[in-house]
This record gives structure tokens, sequence and C-alpha cells, in this order.
């Protein structure tokens, strides 16, 4: 009956009911909208981060991350290989990385080498896909394309690597230039070098030996789990450990953060407006309604009853809104999902220098949708307070009369 | 025979300011089953207050007011709610229909507040509606029917759940003569048909002339009281 009369009595103002749930549905679809716009680039940037530079997880020698040199190797074979085959483990991708002068003619730059097992590299980040000339081959190396121009060297050009390898050795080659590739990362075209994995081991005399193991989990989101089941694979001595991206990508860790912050803040104001737009319609629905409720409890209907229904009255409009806001808000993030908002030719330019793809990504997490529901049903609950509050101090013998 | 409704040294005063107004004084009265019984006075005479604290709307300053033997003075606000719920019924003189609701869904409101069977709310409904003379009206809401025919189904409301009196406080007071005529007509017979029990505050002749006891107040005291 109460559910009844509420529902009723939301009708008895048929305009002021219809604006308030179109500003719920509007307050839904933006917020919804918004949080899947800020999500859907942090899920970018996060997976741009991960498949170029660390993986979701990252085996690597327990002092590489403070000091990422090649002395902090470890060994790494088909048998590890095989064993850290867990059931949630897409892949692994060994690299082994160390920084070296490139030389070519008369021109020599800083690069760093990275030794790669180029299949395993498609599958990450498909960087064969980007191979603007060449291939990956044995005794080959693949430049970043502004690598190549600054040294004014193209394919089939030798090129001079000159550094320090594993433990104080010195790594010295003479390598055919095999390709040419454009990284999305800015700072990588600018000194990559790229070598087969067996290659770059021979050049650091860093034989059998990886800097670090790239883990990309089946399921992004259980990548805590499977730190802890490779964790648990790991020998008690402590020198291998497993770390995952936001310990390995604490700045970007941070930036996220700090945009949450602002999106918060933006999607807070939202919520305000449109919370004191269902107030100021439960305040005229309850003020004009004095007499109606001094009535009801005089005839015998008690007071929690009533505040009941006033709640009630609250959370349908919420609710109607809200579901409103989710019908519309579904397809839309479904469809934009699928089809990312492509940048204009200005923002490309950045995008493309900050390493980034050129498009509006958006965030189909079912979470957005519920987080977005149970805020504003709250705000609905926390507004039903004011005619629980009312009723509750109502002189009824006044109200009826009046 | 046992009364239905009986005060004893019924006072009232309200404070204002320094100034001590004594709305009852003194009231003692018993009402008996089957009373159609008019309280009378000019107005200030404290009929509405009376009428206040036999509805268990308000509280005495100090003395009695016992329903079918409970003393509702002692009874804190939920219970006389409660009290109110299943022992008293109302007419008001607005009517005071719920908007939202039919005649029909009007008429079972006290009862589904009660937590009755829908069965027996029903059939209930249904008969007191065609007592009023409204069974073709059921389905309509308040602002479908005329102010007669509303306050025929606030009559109907009050006397649903068969409730130990009727307070009707002017009831006739928005009514042109006819209707207030038909009304009358029909509260007279249910309380002959049904031996319900009616109190009312008026100052309407047409009331008065219909009671079998006719209570007058002046300055809050029973000045006389009168069966006929």
């Amino acid at each position: 009956m109460l559910l009844k009369l509420a529902w009723r009595n939301l009708w008895r103002s048929r305009k002021r009911t219809l604006i308030t749930v179109s500003s719920v549905f509007f307050a839904v679809l933006l917020a919804v909208m918004a949080e899947s716009v800020n999500r859907g680039s942090h899920e970018s940037m996060i997976r741009n981060s991960v498949s170029y530079f660390t993986g979701y997880l990252q085996l690597q020698d327990s002092a590489y991350f403070e000091e990422p040199s090649l002395d902090y190797c470890f060994s790494w074979n088909e048998a590890e290989a095989e064993r850290f085959s867990l059931p949630g483990v897409q892949s692994l991708i060994p690299r082994l990385q160390g920084f070296v002068l490139a030389a070519g003619g008369d021109r020599t730059r800083a690069a760093l080498v990275l030794g790669i097992e180029p299949e395993k590299e498609q599958q990450l980040n498909g960087l064969q896909d980007q191979l603007l000339a060449g291939d990956f081959e044995p005794g080959g190396v693949v430049l970043g394309d502004r690598l190549a121009e600054r040294l004014q060297l193209g394919i089939g050009d030798s090129l001079v690597l000159l550094g320090q390898g594993y433990q104080g050795q010195q790594a010295a080659g003479i390598y055919r230039i095999s390709g040419l590739v454009k990284p999305t990362s800015p700072e990588l075209r600018k000194q990559i070098a790229y070598l087969t994995l067996a290659d770059a081991q021979s050049l650091f005399g860093a034989y059998d030996m990886v800097s670090s193991v790239l883990v990309m989990p089946n399921q992004p989101n259980a990548t805590d789990k499977l730190q802890q089941q490779m964790s648990d694979l790991l020998p008690a001595d402590g020198f291998v450990v497993v770390r995952n991206w936001r310990e390995l990508l604490p700045e970007l860790l941070a930036a996220i953060e700090f945009d949450n912050a602002s999106n918060r803040i933006i999607l807070f104001i939202l919520y305000l407006v449109i919370g004191f737009g269902i107030f100021g319609t439960v305040l005229t629905m309850t003020l004009e309604r004095r007499k109606e409720f001094g009535v009801l409890i005089s005839v015998g209907m008690r007071r929690r009853r009533l505040g009941w229904m006033a709640l009630y009255e609250s959370l349908l409009m919420g609710c109607i809104g809200i579901l409103a806001g989710m019908a519309a808000s579904v397809p839309l993030v479904a469809w934009f999902y699928y089809h990312p908002i492509p940048m204009g030719e200005e923002l490309q330019a950045i995008s493309e220098e900050f390493g980034v793809e050129p498009l509006i990504f958006f965030s189909a997490d079912p979470s957005i949708f519920s987080s977005q529901a149970l805020v504003v049903l709250g705000m609905c609950l926390l507004v039903a307070l004011y005619p629980g509050y009312y009723i509750s101090k109502l002189d009824v013998l006044k109200a009826s009369r009046s | 025979m046992t009364p239905v409704l009986q005060t004893q040294n019924l006072h009232k005063t309200y404070s204002e300011g320094p100034v001590a107004v004594h709305a009852l004084r003194n009231i003692n009265l018993e009402i008996h089953p089957g009373e159609f019984t008019v309280i009378v006075g000019p107005s200030g005479s404290g009929k509405t207050t009376l009428l206040n604290m036999l509805g268990g709307l308000d509280t005495p300053s100090t003395g009695k007011v016992w329903v079918a033997g409970t003393d509702i003075s002692e009874l804190n606000e939920n219970q006389l709610i409660d009290f109110r719920l299943h022992h008293i019924g109302f007419v008001f003189q607005a009517y005071n229909l719920i908007p939202v609701l039919t005649a029909e869904e009007n008429v079972s409101f006290i009862m589904d507040l009660q937590g009755r069977p829908a069965a027996e709310i029903k059939a209930r409904a249904a008969e007191v509606l065609a007592e009023v003379g409204l069974a073709d009206r059921g389905k309509n809401r308040p602002a479908e029917l005329s102010g007669g025919q509303q306050q025929r189904v606030a009559v109907a409301r009050a006397l649903a759940s068969r409730p130990q009196y009727v307070l009707a406080d002017e009831p006739t007071a928005n009514l042109d003569s006819q209707t207030a005529f038909n009304l009358l007509d029909t509260m007279k017979r249910l309380n002959e048909d049904e031996k319900m029990t009616f109190l009312f505050s008026t100052h309407d002749q047409r009331v008065i002339d219909r009671a079998t006891r006719v209570i007058t107040l002046v300055d809050g005291e029973i000045a006389s009281d009168e069966r006929r």
C-alpha cells in the first residue's frame, strides 16, 4: 500500500516529477559517460605502458628496479619459462636491455639496446606492424626511425654498438640495419635499437640471461592473484622478484590518481546540482502536503510508515531516472567502447608526441554503471531524510487543521 | 450499560505568554453505545478541544479519558495512533480524503493499515460504499466526486473498520442544504442500523435536530446535557 501511495503521489504533479526524473537521467548519463572516458583513457595509458615497457607483471632481479643495470640480470631458459607458464599466464616475454653508444659514419648517439624475441613482442604490442621497412633478423638491428635519421643511416648500412656488458665486460659489435621501426613512444623512436634476444645476450656477454621477463595475464584484473602465484614459485633466496605494473609505473599511477581526483570534483559538482534539484522537488512535495500528513497520522498512520512512504517517493523518482539513464548510457558506452572517437588533427599530433594513441577510448567496466547508480540512489536516500525529519516533528493538530 | 467513552475531571489549559487559558474545565461525561450526540456551543467554547481529547489527538492537562475501558491519556504517541486506528473513526469538515486513491481505496485505507485480509477489506468497502449510496462511484477519485459525495466517502471510511465511535467535526459545514440533509440522513440511518455511536461538534441546526443528546459547552464547561 505504501508503495502504491508513493507511486501515485509522484504523479500528482506530472510535470514536476518528469523534470526531476529528467535531471536524474541526465546526471546518470553524463556521469557514466564522463567516468567511462576517464577510465577508458586510463586503461589505454596502462595498456600502452604495460605492452611497451613493463607488462602487467615483471620478473626481475630484486635490485634491478632501483638500479636498472646489466649486472642485475638473471638466468632464463626454456625450463624456467615452462615453470612459470601458469594457467593464468597468456605470455612470457623475455628482454635484455642495456645502454650503448651507437655509431654510424661519423655520427654517434646514445641508444637503448633491447634484446627481444620478435614473435612474442608482436603478440604483446604489434611491434612488427610498426616496422616502416625491413624486418627483424638474426645478426641485424632494427632502429627507431628518428635514431636512424640522426645517425643518417638506412637499411643495409652498418651500425657499431659499443658499451659496457654484463659484470664490466666490454660490449662491442657491428650490425647490419635490417629494419626501421616507428614505435608509438616518441622516446623510443629517438633511441631504440632492437636486437634479437640471442644477439643482445652475445653483445653484452650475458648468455642465457635476461634483465626482465614481462608477464601478460589472460585476465588483467586477475594480475594480483597471478603475482602471488608466481611469487610462490620463486626460490626463497629473494634474488628474483615479481613486480606488478603499479610498482613499476609509479608516475603513471600518480597521474591517474590525479586525474581521478579532478574527475571526482567535477562529478561531485554535478551530483550537488542534481541533488539540490531532487531536494527542491521533495521539499515542495513535503510542504504542500502538511495537512495530508496531519490527517493521515490522525486517522491512525504511524509517523514511521509515513516516513517510509516519503522515502519510497524519493527512491522511486531516483530509480526511474537511474534506469532511464542506464538504458541510454549502456548502448552509448558500448558503441564508443568498440568505436573510439578519433581526435582532431591538432590533438592527434599532440597525442602522438606523448606516445598515446590518438583516440578517445571509453571503458565498459560494469562497475562504472553500478557505482553511478549507487551514488544517485544514495543521494535520493539522503534527500529523503528531510521529509522523514519533517514528519517526525509534525504537530498533528496544527497540521490537520491547516 | 457500559459507556463507550468516559471522561473524568477533564481540564485543558493553554499558556499564551504569561496568561493561562482554560479551554476545558472539569468535563465529566459518559457516551453510551448507539448515541447520536452533538456538542454545541459558541466559538471558543472548547468544542474542538474536547473533540481532540476524545479522539486521542490531544492530551488533557489533568483528568482522564477512557475509551472502552482504556485510559487513553496514559498512552504514548504510537500507542495512541494505534488506538485511534483501531477504535475511533474520524470525519473532518474538509473531507480530507487521500486525493490519489479512489473512493474504494480511501474507504479501504484504514482497514489496510489495520492489516486486515484483502478479501474482507474488499467486501466491507463495497458494503459501506453501498450504505452511503456510492456503490457505483468506487473507482472514482475524490476530484471526480462532488463535495457531498466526498463527505459520504469520508463517512464510509470512518465506519468501514467498525470503530467504537465516530467523531465528526463540523461534517456539514462545507455542504449545501440538500447535500447536508442527505448526508445526515445517511449517518442517522447508520447510527440506527449499525448501532454506530456518533459524536459531533457542530453549529448546524440540522445536525442538532437529529441528535439524541445535545451537550452545550460554554467557556470550557458543560452548561447543559440534554437527552432526547
